[in-house]
């Protein structure tokens, strides 16, 4: 008899031991999930980024002589030309922009009339943007007739649908 | 106290060690580790347009820096002087880098981005180190304010006289705890 008590004692101790390190380990996976979330959207934060990465070697937009930056000349007749929109399906993006940040420009939308005293060359503007463009620095280069020089800019790219 | 009541303690006793064993273990798994940082490929690419922005600042034969030119010039002839301006190179590369970070990033104590810093070393070359060459610091510029959270990386140009590298770093500070 005294034995059985023993017995169930022991095994009352058992089962709440168990259940308390279930709870424990319960509360440690829920932690350790949310920290997986937050590395699942950097990780496509990175992949969209990526994407963007990409344009500036578009031939339509690149600079010869360096493969990461845009060429801000081509670029401006690319949109005076009209072609964004046929490009709208091949880029896959809603939404696609030119902001250039430093030197610090004159504010505005960049036309033929105003170049290059602006400061926002919009390509791609098909559908209001659900959510907060991904951004990408790049460098924007052009000639500058001032100087008598190829000059380049510290700007970005600003892109959203598809998949970024 | 009757045997019993002995038990029960010695199990309690029991029971206590292990859940303080097991809930340190647990502490020490999930201990933020102080300062955070994660790479960043966003400021992988800031300072890769950085290097290829071109500055105000004129070499010898009257052609524009850029500021990664402007950086090699600013270590290896720290005296030069812009061409066109007589500005000093290096205070040049000082304005047009707190310019540039001012413009890109918004930094501020109630802002998303609350610091930035940017560092620039001279690391020498295994071989450099054996004729006398150092580390040093060659410029450091820091905004705003940092709490745990950072994203940071680097970019690397070479000094020019295959001495070593010049290893520009740059960290920036984030209000939330996820980058």
């Amino acid at each position: 008899m005294k034995g059985q008590v023993k017995i169930q004692e022991m095994a009352f101790v058992l089962i709440a031991i168990a259940v308390f390190f279930g709870l424990v380990a319960l509360l440690y996976f829920s932690v350790r999930l949310n920290q997986l979330e937050g590395s699942a959207l950097v990780f496509k934060d990175d992949a969209a980024r990526a994407l963007l990465r990409s344009l500036p070697s578009a031939p339509e937009l690149q600079w010869a002589a360096c493969t990461s930056c845009i060429d801000l000349d081509k670029v401006i007749v690319f949109k005076e030309q009209g072609n964004s929109s046929r490009y709208a399906q091949v880029w896959e993006l809603d939404y696609l922009a030119i902001e250039r940040m430093y030197p610090i420009p004159v504010l505005g939308e960049c036309v033929l009339g105003n170049y290059p005293a602006c400061s926002t060359l919009t390509l791609l503007n098909t559908s209001r943007p659900d959510r907060a463009p991904t951004r990408a620095f790049v460098s924007l280069c052009r000639w500058d007739a001032d100087t008598s020089n190829e000059i380049c800019e510290l700007g970005v790219l600003l892109a959203s649908g598809g998949s970024v | 106290m009757s045997r019993g009541q002995e038990e029960m303690v010695g199990f309690a006793l029991i029971v206590v060690i292990v859940a303080i064993i097991g809930i340190g273990f647990i502490a020490l798994s999930l201990r933020d580790a102080g300062s955070t940082q994660y790479e960043s490929a966003e400021i992988g690419e800031f300072l890769d347009s950085l290097m290829h922005t071109t500055s105000e600042c004129t070499g010898s034969r009257n052609e524009y820096l850029d500021i990664g030119s402007l950086i090699r010039t600013c270590y290896t002839e720290p005296m030069q002087n812009c061409f066109a301006s007589a500005e000093s190179v290096c205070t040049a590369l000082n304005r047009t880098l707190a310019e540039s970070i001012s413009a890109s990033w918004g930094i501020g104590p109630d802002n998303y981005y609350t610091g930035f810093t940017l560092r620039i070393d001279f690391e020498p070359r295994k071989a450099s180190l054996t004729a006398g060459a150092q580390a040093e610091e060659v410029l450091v510029q820091s905004y705003g304010v940092c709490n745990n959270t950072k994203v940071g990386n680097e970019y690397l140009i070479s000094d020019g006289k295959q001495q070593g590298t010049l290893v520009v770093n740059a960290e920036l500070c984030l209000a939330e705890a996820t980058p």
